[in-house]
């Protein structure tokens, strides 16, 4: 067709992308060519224009369908992914309103309304399997991550020595998948990895596999972290090498809408059906009512370093927390217990239950029963104890406080042996504990055993800072063994 | 759609290949800095076919480097809206699917799949009919047509729509038709 080859190339260098019209005016200047013919070409011709004019009348009708579109749903690249046109520069309805949801793809956005009738749908669908919406934080919650300028000599010595050198049997296989620049990455034994494309040391939580096995049974897990994407997708394949239990639902800080805080926007859910496990709370300022804290993960000594505590991290201890009794077992059960009241409580479809109500019922059973009075603890100006972090964890915990001692309190919780409050408990065979017992109800979800948190003269830190149980690595890899073996 | 057009590029050539084989060189060096790309005006320039002229070399002031300017001709391939085209999809989301047509990767969104196909997640997502006569599904075949382009200097972007009459899967003798 002679239209291909013009030497100026008017088709290609057209601003206007219609074939269509392309198609038209070219046939249109042709049959104008021929206009020298007789009559019964004439008559051809003027078919031809009937035509050409038929389908300009459908082509103005197929815009026609697409005008419901100046409410653009959505772009991709820029381009309406309705009708076709590029973004404009400056909307009438504001540019704001559209979200951008890069973790589904780097250059998609969505309108407001839109996203929110999407949330709803997969509400509608996620609740429908009998699942609930789980966001997961990476760093100190499930898993541990070091750089190599980070780790001392001594330290990789012990890392190398422990982990490093476990027969070759009982790694799990590492199945392909990792994104390129993560490089090698060597697994060693007890989750701990090496990623050499990004020299980091990486150490698994205990658990945090079978964890997130069980976890996937009931919610639609996201993983969301502060961290850069490529650290994200990595960990996400350490954690999941098959895929299967987020399916590309990882939220990294270039896909948050604010670089500072995390936020449930973006999760294609509702508000009221999804729980958060994070160790910050800072980091969640409109969702801490879905957040269940957990208590950080600190396996490096650069961690500990980083948070600026004296404690030694696991490594130094040479320990690990315990696999079936460490934090995430423990937080596992809570999770169970919220899914299982969830849905009893809401059979038939409409689930009009909140998932943070119900977790504010099951954490405030941990310390129901409990009557505490505080010793030492406020300063004696503070005017409003009640107000105070410590008093309302109480609280929350579904404990009772008080100000004053009377026959009915349970606990007294001091900071110093000798107060008029601590012998009084002495005497009336009351519970005297350091203020760290309230802190460790809230991190092991029951209420710990009182004897463990005992006052100490001239001790006013913590005894613990951990609170999850910990074991001796040894030990525990010989245990394991010997219960394989068995 | 594909053309076959001419056009021309600057090409500099460093002074270790002046010699007997300089014109075979400069066709190497042709085909490998062009043949793959993409330009927003002409398309995806899928093969070199020939070269017409090749003009008086010009060196470079400062350096020994030589630009010879050349005229070629070769077969390109531009994304038009309103073009209809056959693509295999590559990845299927509940937002839409992607499909390759040759270089060019095309979005087509729910918003433009027919209203009957929904959305399966599973191990394998795709999107169905209810009877489940028509599966859509990663390495599908389909035919789309063209809703809009967004053409940069070095790329072309295209987003489709199956909601057409002839549009959809095609290679299953109940579907599309």
């Amino acid at each position: 067709m002679s239209i291909l080859t013009p030497p100026s190339s008017p088709a290609l260098s057209s601003a206007s992308d219609d074939f269509a019209l392309l198609l038209d005016s070219e046939l249109a200047a042709e049959s104008a060519d021929e206009g020298s013919e007789p009559a019964a070409n004439r008559e051809e011709a003027e078919d031809l224009d009937d035509e050409n004019e038929e389908r300009r009348k459908r082509l103005r009708l197929d815009s026609a369908s697409n005008s419901s579109c100046p409410p653009h749903p959505g772009f991709m690249w820029g381009v309406c992914i309705r009708c076709g046109v590029l973004k404009p520069n400056s909307e009438p309805g504001g540019s704001a309103s559209n979200v951008a949801l890069k973790y589904i793809h780097e250059e998609f956005e969505l309108a407001g309304d839109v996203l929110a009738r999407v949330r709803e749908d997969e509400l509608r669908q996620v609740l429908g399997k009998r699942k609930l919406f789980l966001v997961l934080d990476l760093d100190h919650t499930l898993l541990n991550s070091a750089r190599w300028m980070e780790v001392f000599p001594d330290e990789t010595a012990y890392l190398e020595h422990t982990y490093m050198n476990v027969p070759e049997d009982k790694i799990p296989a590492l199945s392909n998948g990792a994104p390129a620049v993560a490089g090698v990455i060597q697994p060693g034994g007890g989750g701990l990895h090496r990623i050499h494309g990004m020299q980091l040391w990486t150490k698994l939580r205990p658990f945090a596999h079978k964890f997130l096995e069980e976890a996937s049974k009931l919610f639609e897990m996201y993983v969301y972290t502060m961290g850069e994407r490529m650290y994200a997708v990595t960990m996400a394949h350490l954690l999941d090498p098959t895929g299967k239990f987020f399916k590309g639902r990882v939220i990294s800080q270039r896909d948050s809408t604010c670089r500072q805080t995390k936020d449930l926007d973006i999760v294609l859910g509702a508000d009221s059906a999804v729980l958060i496990l994070d160790d910050t709370e800072a980091v969640w300022p409109k969702h801490r009512a879905n957040l269940i804290v957990m208590e950080r993960y600190h396996f490096f000594q650069s961690s500990c370093r980083q948070f600026g505590l004296e404690n030694p991290s696991l490594t130094k201890a040479e320990r690990d927390e315990s696999k079936d009794e460490g934090a995430l077992a423990n937080v596992l059960k809570v999770l169970q217990r919220i899914h299982s009241d969830f849905f009893m409580e809401s059979d038939d479809s409409r689930y009009t239950c909140d998932v943070r109500d119900i977790t504010s019922v099951v954490r405030s059973e941990i310390l129901s029963g409990c009557k505490l009075v505080f010793s030492r603890i406020f300063p004696t100006d503070c005017l409003e104890p009640e107000l105070t972090p410590l008093w309302r964890l109480c609280v929350d915990l579904g404990a009772e406080c008080v100000l004053a001692h009377d026959d009915s309190v349970t606990h007294v919780v001091a900071l110093d042996r000798f107060t008029d409050k601590a012998k009084w408990a002495k005497e009336h065979r009351k519970f005297l504990v350091h203020p760290a017992w309230v802190e460790a109800a809230h991190s092991l979800w029951r209420r710990p055993n009182e004897l463990e948190f005992p006052v100490r003269e001239g001790q006013t830190r913590a005894p613990v800072f951990t609170f999850a149980k910990t074991v001796n690595v040894e030990v525990e890899r010989n245990r394991e063994e010997k219960d394989q073996t068995n | 759609m594909f053309f076959h057009i001419r056009l021309e590029r600057n090409l500099q050539l460093h002074p270790r290949f002046f010699g007997p084989q300089l014109r075979d060189k400069l066709v190497e060096k042709l085909i490998h800095d062009v043949e793959g790309t993409c330009s927003g005006r002409h398309g995806f320039v899928v093969a070199v076919t020939g070269v017409d002229t090749i003009g008086k070399g010009l060196i470079r002031d400062g350096t020994g480097y030589v630009t010879f300017p050349i005229h070629y001709q070769c077969v390109v391939f531009r994304p038009f809206k309103g073009e209809i085209l056959e693509g295999v999809v590559t990845l299927v989301n509940k937002m839409g699917f992607f499909a390759e047509a040759g270089p060019v990767q095309i979005f087509v969104s729910n918003h433009l799949i027919p209203d009957d196909m929904s959305f399966q997640s599973g191990d394998v997502p795709c999107y169905e009919t209810s009877d489940s006569s028509v599966r859509i599904q990663k390495d599908s075949e389909v035919r789309l047509k063209i809703v809009g382009t967004r053409v940069d200097a070095t790329e072309i972007f295209c987003i489709g729509t199956i909601k057409d009459d002839f549009l959809g899967l095609i290679g299953d003798p109940t579907a599309g038709a």
